[in-house]
């Protein structure tokens, strides 16, 4: 008799084992092995603008501030100083003191209040750390990375289903 | 010095692209000739550059500002003219602990006008009491670049001094003095509406440090201007010196008629011609 000839069927990921001590309501967003494959094919794709000030240190509160902490997969966080500074940046929050090097000193606007931009890409969990001497206006823009990002998913998927295989009996 | 002091974090939250300390000179070092005003303001944002406002009347200012190399104060200072802006970046330290010695004062960036001037002064040849003598406060107006300045250098503008009423009584004097720190050309056009002649001059003063007495040049010998004439005189620079002020002297005659009025005007530029 000859073989059965089964047609060609597309690669699926199986179906994840149900977790045995329960799963949290917003499980998906944190843990990625929970995360549901059409979830992960969507990128994040907002952008977000705004304005930060900076505030002249006190004595005995910490010297630098979070600017930003990352909540995305992988963000393109771009930094222009408005005014004449000095502003120390930097993603490790010993960025203290401002003129001393541990951090990136945003340069100054040039003719017409236009300044020269730094970025930073950030994956997700990193903070951008931010300190001044003085009061400043930064402009702070925070773009998503969507191929980053679909890179980011993807290997999530495959090991979500590497994972998933294993755990089968 | 003004109060409360202009904020320089204003303009800053305001998004606006530079500061202007813009007030008159309010005090003076102590003596019967003068000194430099002691207005010493302060700014707490850092700084680009430096110029010297349009309706300055001053034109020397200094800017102090903290220089952990400059020991044993810690502080450097530029100075800044209508002929030369200062481009550079001046930072504010106003973290705790970064002060000035031995003071202890926080290193914040100074301004302070450097300009003799005395609130006090009256022409030696005034009567007082009796004669009349207006004094105009020197303005200072400085502009603080958050950002880069612009290529051409700011200018002061052309003051233009103008009137067609001073109150003058027969038989006293109307004094009138006004700021011309470091302006190269002076155009004064006076012509005389009052019914009456006008005894008229204009002299020259440069103020003093302390109790030495305040030198006045004679530009324009008073003479008598007829009703209905009038008088010009350019005054340089070149020909004639620099001077913190020019007092200009009204006499007249007779009662002013009901209708009375001058034409005066002085234009100041910083311009030579």
């Amino acid at each position: 008799m000859p073989p059965t000839m089964k047609p060609l069927q597309p690669f699926r990921l199986p179906p994840k084992a149900p977790s045995k001590i329960g799963v949290p309501p917003d499980s998906s967003a944190t843990n990625p092995g929970q995360a549901s494959f059409t979830q992960l094919k969507t990128p994040d794709t907002n952008s977000d603008n705004y304005t930060f000030f900076t505030t002249i240190p006190i004595a005995g509160q910490p010297d630098s501030t979070v600017l930003y902490t990352a909540d995305r997969p992988w963000v393109r966080v771009t930094l222009i100083l408005e005014t004449a500074g000095p502003v120390a940046v930097g993603t490790k929050a010993t960025i203290t003191p401002v003129l001393g090097g541990a951090g990136i000193l945003l340069p100054p606007p040039s003719v017409g209040g236009v300044g020269q931009p730094i970025v930073f890409n950030l994956a997700k969990g990193n903070k951008l750390y931010i300190a001044s001497t003085s009061v400043n206006r930064v402009k702070v823009q925070v773009d998503p990375l969507p191929w980053l990002q679909d890179i980011f998913f993807l290997v999530q998927a495959v090991v979500a289903g590497i994972a998933s295989l294993v755990q089968k009996p | 010095m003004s109060y409360p002091q202009p904020s320089s974090t204003a303009p800053v939250l305001a998004g606006q692209g530079f500061f202007r300390l813009k007030t008159p000179v309010s005090t003076f070092a102590s003596g019967s000739g003068g000194g430099c005003p002691t207005d010493i303001y302060e700014s707490t944002q850092g700084a680009a550059a430096f110029a010297i406002g349009p309706e300055s009347d001053l034109a020397h200012y200094k800017i102090g500002y903290l220089d952990p190399t400059n020991s044993p104060s810690l502080m450097s200072i530029v100075e800044i003219t209508p002929e030369r802006m200062f481009s550079g970046l001046l930072y504010a330290r106003n973290e705790p602990g970064t002060v000035y010695q031995p003071s202890g004062r926080q290193g914040r960036i100074l301004i302070w006008p450097t300009d003799l001037w005395y609130a006090g002064y009256t022409p030696s040849a005034a009567v007082i009491p009796g004669d009349t003598v207006f004094t105009y406060p020197p303005q200072i107006d400085i502009i603080q670049y958050y950002s880069n300045p612009p290529t051409i250098q700011p200018q002061r503008n052309d003051k233009l001094w103008f009137t067609q009423y001073l109150p003058m009584t027969s038989g006293q004097t109307t004094w009138l003095v006004l700021p011309s720190y470091g302006r190269s050309y002076i155009d004064v056009e006076f012509a005389n509406a009052t019914g009456q002649a006008v005894t008229y001059g204009i002299l020259g003063v440069l103020y003093s440090f302390g109790n030495f007495a305040t030198q006045e040049t004679t530009l324009l010998m008073a003479a008598s201007v007829a009703n209905n004439a009038s008088q010009n005189k350019v005054i340089k620079s070149s020909t004639d010196g620099v001077f913190d002020a020019l007092v200009f002297s009204f006499a007249i005659g007779g009662s002013p008629s009901a209708n009375a009025s001058i034409n005066f005007r002085a234009t100041m530029s910083d311009t030579p011609r």
